[in-house]
């Protein structure tokens, strides 16, 4: 079973999208502040992290840094999950922007179970 | 002093100078005519004592009575000449001459009537040469007279010539004084505040050191006559005019601030709405999919309604959003050289599944263009076009859809038009089309959906492009959609 770890501060996002991703046949771990989600990832190293960017501690792109530079978390891949992110910039710049993948909030629930599975693979 | 002075003073000195210079050559002109007739009476006193000594001499050499009677004739003639002289001549000198010839001709006189009284007597050839030699002298008396009276003549015309000159000079003088006067006091002023009039016209609102400078140059200037009044007024009306310009430029800060920070406010408030969005959009479903237990039929209507709604929402704040984002100072059109048709087949590609399913029909009538580049922002490009497209197939219920793209030889700009055969629009509703939130006040629009934002954004678009977005309509009758973007130089087919 996949495991997947989601960072977001928000405990409600973190509850439906857990329960939406278990529903899928993944293991979901969850942490509610961008540190908590670093030891988490570092004690149980999943397949996947779906981080937030707006967070009131570290930010998303920093956790993102801090994990690329332990050898142990750095191939895990990361998809951030953002309202920075809008629709729109989906549809002009598609999910990678530089090597890391965004999904605009509010989220279409097949197309990130879609980019899900695509990017554990 | 006022120009007007000054010019009346320039004037008075010039006629002042005109009539003077006329009494002066009229004075020597005057002396001319005298010195002529002074000359003339001082040749017949020469001719006469030339006679009175030829006649002496013959008397001295034939000894005849009838010689002495004719120097006695032209000695009379010569002492009325004398009188003559001295009533014509102004020259203290000539006087003294005059007395000197009086004393001398009359000493003549009376020994010449001596003499030829002696003479009947005896012989008197010896004492003859006396004689010839005091009329010489009185010959010399005479010619220095005339010869006074021709060099006064000489030195009136040249008097007349030298002060010409002088008069001439003189006018060249004032000219140039004139002209300097008028240029400094008047020209270089009037040049100055010109100078200052483009400047100001160039640079627009004058800080305070440009003002000082204004002012240091009105008191350079230094004149209390009109050009002076002139520049007070116009340093007046320059400061009324700044202060006005500062005001408004204020005003423009102030509203360009408060713009900005309405920007700011609804994209912060866009994305802050969109946060929550998610786990309620996740929540719905995971409802609705009975994937957390079933429910009943009434429950999956009911959620299906608030999903449905969810969606319209997340579609308007997004819409708000990217609004907001193209009226803002930091959206920018990232520009590339692309083929309108190109973008139109795509998006029509993508859009003929959508009017299938209403059973309507979505054709192209493109002008040939290939080849022809314009520098565009394609993906904006794409969202007016989807947009016309999208509203289009919303808003027609028979018939269906026709874009078409119109190309002129030699034109600035490519013409597009997305026409359909729908529900219309009345003409009173064209002005508030493309501004926000003013889907027509029509039910039946309504119920159709939408945000009322695409059109605004459409037209944002196109005006950034640099070209024109308008509508032709009749009610029910369909709809036309125009809008035109530009042809750059060098971008021809």
């Amino acid at each position: 079973m996949k495991k997947i770890l989601i960072v977001d501060d928000d405990p409600d996002v973190a509850e439906v999208l857990g329960a939406r991703l278990g529903l899928n046949g993944y293991r979901v771990i969850k942490a509610q502040s961008g540190k908590e989600g670093i030891e988490k990832a570092k004690e149980e190293p999943p397949h996947l992290i779906i981080l937030d960017i707006l967070m009131p501690d570290i930010g998303g792109e920093e956790v993102a840094e801090i994990l690329k530079s332990d050898a142990a978390t750095k191939d895990i891949p990361i998809i951030f999950l953002t309202c920075l992110y809008t629709k729109r910039d989906e549809q002009i710049e598609g999910h990678k922007v530089g090597k890391n993948i965004f999904v605009a909030k509010p989220y279409d629930t097949k197309e990130l179970l879609d980019l899900i599975r695509k990017t554990i693979k | 002093m006022k120009i007007a002075n000054r010019l009346r003073i320039i004037f008075s000195v010039i006629l002042l100078l005109l009539l003077s210079s006329l009494f002066y050559v009229n004075h020597y002109l005057d002396r001319i005519v005298k010195d002529t007739t002074l000359l003339n009476n001082a040749n017949v006193m020469v001719e006469d004592i030339l006679q009175i000594r030829r006649h002496e001499k013959n008397f001295i050499l034939r000894g005849r009575q009838e010689y002495i009677d004719i120097v006695k004739q032209y000695l009379s003639y010569f002492i009325y000449e004398i009188e003559e002289y001295k009533k014509i001549t102004y020259r203290k000198t000539d006087l003294r001459t005059l007395d000197d010839l009086t004393a001398q001709t009359k000493i003549f006189h009376k020994e010449f009537e001596d003499w030829s009284a002696k003479y009947r007597d005896s012989d008197i050839r010896p004492e003859s040469k006396i004689l010839i030699l005091k009329g010489r002298e009185i010959l010399n008396l005479c010619e220095s007279l005339r010869d006074e009276s021709s060099a006064s003549i000489f030195g009136s015309l040249s008097n007349i010539i030298i002060g010409k000159i002088i008069v001439l000079l003189l006018f060249i003088l004032i000219s140039f004084i004139t002209f300097w006067v008028t240029s400094h006091r008047v020209v270089k002023p009037i040049r100055q505040l010109q100078q200052l009039c483009e400047r100001i016209g160039k640079g627009g609102v004058l800080n305070s050191g440009q003002l000082r400078l204004v002012d240091r140059m009105i008191k350079d200037l230094n004149s209390k006559d009109e050009i002076g009044e002139l520049a007070h007024a116009y340093r007046e009306m320059l400061v009324r005019y700044n202060n006005a310009s500062l005001g408004l430029q204020h005003k423009i800060r102030e509203i360009e601030e408060l713009y900005n920070l309405k920007s700011e406010f609804t994209s912060t408030v866009s994305h802050e709405m969109r946060t929550p969005l998610a786990p309620i959009k996740e929540g719905i479903e995971l409802v609705l999919d009975g994937s957390s237990g079933p429910i009943n039929k009434d429950q999956k209507g009911f959620l299906e309604i608030a999903k449905r709604n969810l969606d319209r929402l997340v579609n308007l704040i997004n819409n708000v959003l990217d609004f907001s984002k193209l009226t803002s100072k930091k959206a920018e059109l990232k520009t590339e050289l692309v083929n309108l048709n190109e973008i139109i087949v795509s998006v029509a590609d993508i859009y003929r599944l959508v009017a299938d399913r209403k059973r309507l029909y979505l054709n192209t009538d493109l002008a040939p263009t290939r080849g022809l580049k314009m520098e565009l922002d394609p993906d904006r490009i794409n969202q007016v076009i989807t947009n016309l497209i999208a509203n289009a197939i919303k808003f027609t219920d028979k018939g269906g859809i026709t874009i078409k793209t119109f190309l002129e030889k030699g034109a600035s700009s490519v013409k597009a038009c997305v026409e359909d055969t729908g529900i219309g629009i009345e003409e009173k509703n064209f002005g508030a089309l493309f501004k926000p939130f003013s889907q027509t006040g029509d039910k039946n629009a309504k119920q159709r959906g939408g945000t009322g934002l695409g059109l605004a954004i459409c037209k944002e678009i196109i005006e950034q492009s640099g070209g024109k977005i308008w509508i032709e309509s009749e009610f029910s009758k369909g709809s036309r959609f125009f809008f035109t973007l530009p042809i750059k130089k060098g971008e021809g087919v």
